[in-house]
């Protein structure tokens, strides 16, 4: 390498090793190692809903961590029913649900692990 | 070096090197998928594919990352370092399988465009934990494309040295971003002390190498040397000087091999044309300075390469004043012949 190409790889792993740790530790500091799950199951909830007859409308507030969340009708025994449909990141969903829908599950898909049990 | 270009350069040490690798590769693979279908029968083959090829491409980074500062703090790792170009588009590969896999899984299924969905199925940028984490995944495997599909000789030759190394001083961006994707996707979603100490680790072993080797050379290139009455620096007696190879000297912030051959001094440039390779860890062959790193040779007492080749570096002048080699530090243009001294 010549003189100025060693300079440049300096000043660049000097930047690496200031400002990268500063990034992984913002990117850490609020999630909770104690749980494997999701922290979403963790927090508050991130979506908001309003049911109107049949008609139930979930507002995704900020995008859930899981990758594929699906919504499950809950029946009255408090099992899981039919499919509704997925959400897939911020925004506002419309589903259609059966007479005496007691609530619903929004499930990962993926982990297949419950994240948010709602109930009406 | 060679006249024409060949898709892959292969000879006996690189065919042994690249063995390693795909075994290596498979290796980890296999236990990989293993592990995984064996403590969660559940998990699909898909996200294991993605998180196999992903955590092998980031372990081949590190690995790739610390050869060049491990080679400037000691010399047996130069064999290591031959062999770093076939790791680097073995690494782009892994990483690769991973990014269309993880686009196909997450981002193929829906009604728009998968790279336009990579994009916007998260719009959270003003957010740092909620990040859109695969842009940043993305962006790092573009510029691992751009590096691996310019590795080869042809582009080295065709965008000069100085181009081609500043191109592929973007393996750093990479590199960060590499680790932001994964502080804010995997490391969001499934919380590992394990995964997050060994990612911290691996980074606080790459600084420590890096900026031990950096501080190293800073120190050698500030070194000053004694000077005689017309300015030529003291270098050394003759005699400490070996047989067929170099003593790598200071002057003026650059490095200048003096090599000692047949008898003759000659100093030229320390910086191979090829790929910056040093030229005075090489030695003398068939005449010629050849260069460690692959093999590019210059005749010593006029930095050119030999016919039918054109490189050229520069060279400097030398004397002997009371039994010592002297250096003058201005440098001739490449390629300019300068008559060797006797080293007696």
């Amino acid at each position: 390498m010549i003189a100025g190409q060693r300079k440049a790889h300096k000043y660049i792993w000097i930047g690496i090793a200031v400002v990268l740790p500063l990034l992984m530790f913002l990117a850490i500091k609020d999630l909770d190692f104690t749980s494997a799950r999701t922290s979403d199951a963790s927090g508050e909830l991130p979506v908001s809903f309003s049911l109107s007859g049949q008609s139930l409308k979930i507002q995704v507030d900020t995008p859930l961590k899981s990758t594929a969340s699906l919504v499950y009708e809950m029946y009255t025994d408090g099992s899981r029913g039919n499919i509704l449909g997925q959400l897939e990141g911020r925004g506002s969903y419309e589903f259609l649900i059966s007479p005496g829908t007691k609530g619903i599950y929004i499930m990962d898909a993926i982990k297949k692990e419950e994240l948010f049990k709602i109930e009406f | 070096m060679g006249l024409d270009y060949k898709w892959v350069f292969w000879n006996t040490h690189k065919k042994a090197y690249d063995r390693l690798i795909v075994s290596g590769m498979v290796i980890y693979l296999v236990l990989f998928f293993t592990i995984s279908f064996l403590t969660n029968p559940e998990i699909i083959a898909e996200t294991v594919i993605i998180r196999a090829f992903g955590s092998l491409a980031i372990i081949m980074l590190h690995i790739i990352l610390a050869i060049g500062p491990l080679t400037r703090l000691n010399t047996k790792f130069l064999p290591v370092l031959y062999n770093r170009r076939h790791l680097g588009v073995s690494m782009f590969l892994a990483a690769l399988i991973h990014g269309i896999f993880a686009i196909i899984h997450f981002h193929a299924l829906g009604n728009v465009n998968p790279i336009y969905s990579l994009f916007t199925s998260n719009m959270d940028y003003g957010s740092l934990t909620n990040f859109p984490f695969q842009v940043l995944g993305f962006f790092a495997l573009l510029i691992l494309f751009v590096m691996a599909s310019t590795s080869h000789d042809f582009f080295l030759h065709n965008l000069s040295a100085k181009t081609w190394k500043r191109l592929h001083m973007m393996v750093y961006l990479a590199y960060a971003l590499v680790i932001l994707h994964v502080f804010l996707g995997a490391f969001q979603q499934e919380t590992s002390v394990f995964t997050t100490a060994t990612l911290f680790l691996g980074w606080l072993t790459l600084v420590s190498l890096h900026l031990v080797a950096a501080f190293k050379e800073s120190k050698v290139d500030r070194f000053v040397a004694e000077k005689n009455t017309e300015g030529w620096h003291k270098v050394c007696p003759p005699e400490e000087i070996e047989e067929s190879r170099a003593k790598i000297f200071t002057v003026k912030g650059e490095r200048v091999a003096i090599f000692k051959y047949d008898g003759k001094l000659s100093a030229i440039h320390n910086v191979c044309k090829h790929q910056g390779g040093p030229l005075g860890e090489g030695k003398i062959v068939d005449g010629c300075v050849t260069c460690p790193w692959h093999g590019y040779q210059y005749l010593p007492h006029n930095g050119q390469s030999p016919p039918p080749f054109t490189e050229k570096v520069k060279t400097y002048a030398l004397k002997i004043e009371k039994g010592m080699v002297y250096i003058n530090p201005k440098a001739f243009p490449e390629g300019t012949a300068i008559p060797p001294i006797s080293s007696s």
